[in-house]
């Protein structure tokens, strides 16, 4: 099992409130059912190409997922996000590998189609 | 010319105060903000001849306190050359411990509290002014933390977002500190506080005027070309292991 958790378009302050707090008790739900998770974000708005609400929601996950990786990668947690192309859907091999791969942890996997010659976010 | 003018949140705390000091420095007038009533003592120690420091009292994370700080732009610090959104809070706890209660709290606090005063001052910014917001070095990640390392790193996509969408008018940037000599750093045991900075490869703690000269360059006219960046002031710790 393991549980994907994703961000949806967001276009208020109570919004940003109201998604990360569902992420954040979806996480640790999933950490105490000992699943991995994999948090899928716009990768646009992770350079803030998009709107303000989504750029403070998509970072703030990802803080969230390093966070975790921070606390929990001893324990065995595992925790990587998947950034992608808003109209996209995350590819079922990539859930995979981020959620299998033993090594990868704590990761950003950018799956975006415009994040060249971009700084890392 | 007319002084330029400056406000910064959480100027109560100890590096809202080195901030407000270093900016008063660089030819500031000055709007201290903090919900800790305190911060009229700040104004009044910082007060030297020639500087202006006024202060208001208003808790960020409700409508009638951004209308509060509005009302104290518009009646002494217009246009704005420049905020800090400075005022932050920590909750910590295990994230298996962590209530919801104290997750949404400092994700109010730190990141929709900023982005609700920032957005609310929008009309009057100055041509040419900007924005810099207290971020951490633990929004690279930390123990205990995941509601204010949340927080941190959203406000670094808040910041990029707001560079993009206001520039040229107003610039943004993020200041994200590492260990640095503050009360809290100072409540902790010494032999923790010495192993932490025996990871910090410029050899010792930071301290908070190393911050107010972050957020003043960032300000300045020599950063006129710098918007929607993160300068990280850690010591080189964010890189070492």
């Amino acid at each position: 099992m393991r549980t994907v958790i994703r961000q949806r378009p967001c276009d208020s302050l109570d919004d940003i409130s109201h998604q990360l707090r569902e992420a954040f008790l979806a996480l640790r739900q999933a950490i105490e059912a000992e699943n991995p998770v994999v948090i899928v974000v716009s990768a646009p708005d992770l350079l803030g190409q998009d709107s303000l609400e989504g750029a403070a929601l998509a970072t703030g996950l990802v803080g969230l997922m390093r966070a975790a990786t921070f606390e929990g990668s001893g324990k065995g947690w595992r925790v990587n996000v998947l950034a992608i192309d808003p109209e996209a859907e995350p590819p079922a091999e990539m859930l995979d590998i981020a959620t299998q791969n033993g090594s990868l942890n704590g990761q950003i996997l950018n799956l975006g189609s415009g994040h060249f010659g971009k700084i890392v976010p | 010319m007319k002084q330029p003018c400056a406000l910064v949140t959480g100027a109560a705390g100890g590096l809202g105060f080195a901030i407000a000091r270093r900016l008063s420095e660089a030819g500031y007038a000055l709007l201290l903000v903090d919900m800790n009533p305190a911060v009229s003592d700040v104004a009044a120690r910082l007060a030297t001849a020639g500087a202006r420091f006024d202060h208001c009292v208003a808790d960020l994370s409700t409508e009638d306190g951004i209308t509060s700080v509005s009302e104290a732009v518009l009646a002494t610090c217009l246009p704005l050359h420049l905020l800090v959104n400075n005022a932050g809070i920590t909750r910590d706890a295990r994230l298996q411990k962590m209530t919801s209660e104290n997750f949404d709290l400092v994700i109010e606090v730190n990141l929709l509290a900023a982005m609700r005063l920032t957005l609310g001052l929008a009309s009057q910014f100055a041509d040419g002014s900007s924005v810099v917001s207290m971020s951490s070095r633990a929004a690279l990640g930390n123990f205990g933390q995941a509601n204010y390392v949340t927080s941190k790193s959203g406000l670094i996509g808040f910041t990029r977002a707001l560079a993009q969408q206001w520039s040229p008018r107003v610039r943004a940037n993020v200041v994200s500190p590492g260990l640095v000599d503050t009360p809290m750093t100072q409540a902790m045991p010494d032999d923790v506080l010495a192993k932490l900075v025996q990871k910090v490869p410029a050899g010792r703690i930071g301290t908070p005027e190393d911050v107010a000269n972050a957020v003043t360059f960032l300000a300045s006219e020599q950063a006129s070309y710098i918007t929607g960046q993160v300068l990280t002031v850690c010591g080189g710790r964010s890189l070492a292991p």
